[in-house]
């Protein structure tokens, strides 16, 4: 057999984006490409737990988005949302509040219909309250016995503080506590025209943007009191490990990380391409050492999540607790070994290329491109610096991936949480 | 009034008859090479189960010409996973339409020269079992179907799952069991290979001919398994440290390419999908015996099964919630359910497979599903078929399957 040559990916273009505009202003952008006559359409608002008046209301508004009007109860708006085969969904991110709906083109009047009861007349009606907090109990005393969800939410308390709206972790009292008049408040406040980015792909033509335009051009709504901005910040603990016993475990759960930066910061994409060697695909460093030299665990990934304002980097596995001070040793060796020795250069080229190609699926069809464009916008990006990113990636050398390890990654700044 | 693209495809049999399958997509920048080999649990030994998933995790051990599997792959930058199910192994790559061959080549490779060693199995091993712990031991009713499965099959190998009955068997695995069966099962002719994205029929065919087209076979025979017809009723409790109690109840129903497969599936769906299905509004949000509470099907090759499964809540009586899961099953089966009922569920699965068809990965691994079935053109008939299912059908369905003769009930109960 003669082995193929492999041909770098020299160029990747992110399509232009279409600006659309609606009557009362609203920005849309437009991702047109899919070949069925289909259409999602995704209301981003400022929101989610940056905003929240308190602990879990963003995420109860997200799962109470179709409880229900004053004339309508919960069955009939969700029979009839169902009967079209849409799909209408709230989702509560750290800094918004997503309203993502799927639908076919023959019904996309009747679900944009439905799509503004939800957006303008939803009660939040005290039964529909209580049994969501009954399931979210029954819900959160399941994850309880998930050493990785544990290990998550001690991860993000110890990283954030207890306070602060990405490091609370939640007890039965805490959803015990949600209140309707705040439910109603975050969705009085946040569910506004004025505070909303509409992000639209799959299929689309003039009729589909017309009903778009009647419906949500025309979205007013009241009650719009002041926001007062709001800001937190970040209390980490002053202890760096933090060992939690679970008693009849056979695994352990690792989380090792920090508060890290997000697109905005200089190092980003040259950072991106040192934690694809580090952690973050199938042939990294770690998986390489962890998984496939020793078998110690049938995963393990690194990786950085990026938000609006601020960052979060971890490493994460599970491995049998006989193991566990050699996972960690090994995990701690990998990092020295980054500080230490420069990365040889069939390495860097190996996870640049697999990287470029992460990036070229950014851009391969409308929905992906949707995803691509709304993360950056939420962060605030300029859609143009994905194709910097695109050459820094290609530009970044051993040398200055050596200096990243050293500047970002010091063990004494790293928390360590471990539950088994 | 609605329109769906229809999925091009063309099928070429090799001489050492692998089956190929081309699918072409000019929109996109990258090509899906999916390789599905007619091997699953079910063609295991009784005794040395959850092999054809460690086997799987052993392809990616490097072969003749490529040490390792996945770096050449990512070199070319693509991205390459695998999946076992009970009856076939599947294997995709996807790579930037440039760098074809090189997921061509690799896939050859391991095709008939893979490297199987001693240090690989014992890597291998051991990423497996602690696979099996992660998911199903150390998980709260992570056992729940090893178990469920013992109770429905008697015969079928179905009875246990694709990680395999006990991890002792992943344990004892041996480096001659292991060669035996990639001899068996890995043959061009026991194949699918699908390529879908952006490359032409004819420029695809010479790189598939010049690939694998020198691979000789050897011929593969597949078992054929029976499982007879449940008359008594099935009970089990097991008690466990878990936070809530839960219930399952599980039907044998007909294979996937039986007449009532389409009516079960809408049959599920009028049961659990979305929040206005029965069991939803009813048992959770009315009755409020459940916290969570799904019906579906598992959709394998051969007689399936009809699963019902529930999270009971708290202080709520057990033997209560399920006769309310019961009460249920009659109401379906003493009345066909109203017309726009049906539609609903008809509409959601057509918009489901609407927006899951949009993914090119999505594409090439349907095809190779359905050629392992055999019916390679439902791909574009299911629609219809789904279109066509009957209210009275269903009424039909329901009381033939749902009886408690044919019942298999497991109560997995928080410890008192």
């Amino acid at each position: 057999m003669i082995i193929p040559v492999i041909h770098p990916i020299e160029e990747i273009k992110f399509p232009k984006v279409e600006k659309i505009g609606l009557k009362n202003a609203i920005p849309v952008f437009g991702f047109n490409g899919a070949t069925n006559d289909i259409l999602r359409i995704d209301l981003v608002f400022d929101s989610g737990r940056w905003t929240e008046p308190d602990k879990l209301i963003s995420e109860s508004v997200a799962k109470l988005f179709k409880s229900g009007t004053s004339t309508l109860n919960s069955f009939a708006l969700n029979e009839q949302i169902d009967f079209y085969g849409s799909t209408i969904k709230a989702n509560s991110g750290y800094n918004t509040m997503t309203v993502s709906v799927y639908c076919m083109h023959r019904y996309l009047e009747a679900t944009l219909q439905l799509l503004m009861t939800c957006l303008n007349d939803i009660v939040f009606p005290e039964n529909e309250i209580a049994i969501m907090k009954k399931n979210a109990i029954a819900k959160l005393k399941v994850n309880q016995e998930k050493n990785d969800f544990l290990a998550n939410v001690a991860f993000k308390e110890i990283i954030f503080g207890g306070t602060h709206p990405f490091g609370y972790a939640v007890s039965e009292e805490t959803i015990q506590n949600i209140q309707q008049a705040l439910l109603l408040q975050l969705y009085n406040n946040d569910i506004q025209p004025t505070n909303c980015t509409i992000f639209i792909a799959g299929k689309y033509g003039e009729n589909e943007l017309k009903l778009i335009d009647t419906y949500l051009g025309n979205w007013q709504k009241g009650n719009n009191q002041p926001q007062e901005k709001k800001t937190y910040t970040a209390v980490s603990s002053t202890q760096k490990i933090s060992h939690i016993k679970k008693e009849k475990s056979v695994q352990a759960s690792i989380v090792i990380g920090k508060e890290f930066f997000n697109r905005s910061h200089e190092d980003y994409a040259s950072f991106v391409l040192l934690n694809t060697i580090f952690g973050g695909y199938f042939g990294s460093r770690l998986m390489s050492n962890i998984r496939e030299e020793k078998g110690l665990t049938y995963g393990i990934y690194s990786g950085l999540s990026t938000l609006k304002t601020t960052g979060i980097y971890a490493i994460q596995t599970d491995t049998n607790l006989e193991n566990l001070d050699t996972c960690l040793h090994e995990i701690y060796t990998e990092i020295e070994r980054l500080q230490n020795e420069l990365i040889p250069e069939n390495e860097i080229t190996l996870a640049r290329n697999y990287l470029l190609g992460k990036f070229l699926g950014r851009t391969d069809g409308a929905f992906s491109q949707l995803e691509t464009f709304k993360s950056y916008f939420i962060e605030g990006i300029d859609i143009n610096m994905f194709e910097e990113f695109v050459q820094r990636i290609q530009q970044t050398d051993a040398v200055s991936l050596q200096q990243l390890a050293q500047q970002h990654l010091q063990k004494e700044s790293l928390f360590e949480v471990v539950v088994g | 009034m609605y329109f769906r693209t229809m999925i091009n495809f063309s099928k070429t049999v090799l001489d050492n008859g692998l089956t190929y399958i081309h699918h072409h997509d000019e929109t996109t920048p990258f090509v899906v090479v999916n390789t599905l080999y007619k091997v699953g649990a079910k063609d295991e030994d009784e005794h040395r189960t959850g092999f054809a998933h460690l086997f799987e995790h052993l392809m990616f051990s490097g072969s003749k010409h490529f040490k390792d599997f996945d770096k050449p792959l990512q070199e070319a930058g693509g991205e390459n996973n695998a999946f076992t199910n009970n009856d076939y192994t599947n294997y995709y790559d996807v790579v930037p339409a440039i760098n074809i061959e090189t997921a061509l080549a690799l896939e050859a490779d391991r095709m008939t020269l893979l490297n199987i060693n001693k240090k690989s199995l014992d890597v291998q091993r051991k990423v497996v079992c602690e696979e099996f712990k992660e998911n199903y031991i150390n998980q709260p009713y992570g056992n729940a179907w090893h178990l469920l499965r013992e109770m429905v099959y008697k015969q079928h190998p179905y009875k246990w799952p694709t990680i395999g009955k006990d991890l002792s068997h992943i344990e004892e695995a041996q480096l001659d069991d292991v060669k035996n069966f990639y001899q068996t099962y890995y043959q061009p002719n026991n194949a699918v290979l699908v390529v879908a994205g952006n490359i032409s029929q004819e420029k695809s065919l010479t790189l598939i001919e010049n690939y694998f087209g020198s691979i000789e076979k050897i011929n593969v025979s597949h078992k054929q398994f029976v499982e007879s017809e449940q008359t008594q009723a099935n009970e089990k409790t097991i008690e466990e440290d878990v936070p809530l109690d839960a219930i399952y109840i599980a039907f044998k129903m007909c294979d996937r390419l039986g007449k009532d497969y389409y009516v079960a599936d809408i049959t599920s769906d009028i049961l659990s999908n979305g929040t206005s299905s029965r069991l939803h509004q009813r048992l959770v949000k009315e009755a409020k015996a459940f916290v969570e509470i799904d019906a579906y099907i598992t959709a394998s090759n051969d007689i399936g099964m009809f699963v019902f499964e529930g999270k009971v809540a708290e202080q709520y009586d057990v033997q209560t919630a399920v006769d309310l899961i019961w009460k249920e099953i009659e109401k379906m089966q003493e009345m066909a359910i109203p017309e726009n009922e049906l539609q609903k569920c008809k509409n959601k699965i057509l918009t489901y497979q609407n927006f899951s068809e949009s993914s090119l990965l999505n594409r090439a691994i349907s095809l190779a599903y359905y050629e392992q079935l055999g019916k390679l053109n439902l791909i574009n008939e299911e629609d219809k078929k789904y279109e066509a299912v009957q209210a009275s059908e269903i009424q039909v369905f329901c009381k033939q399957t749902f009886t408690k003769q044919r019942s298999n009930t497991l109560y997995y109960l928080k410890k008192k």
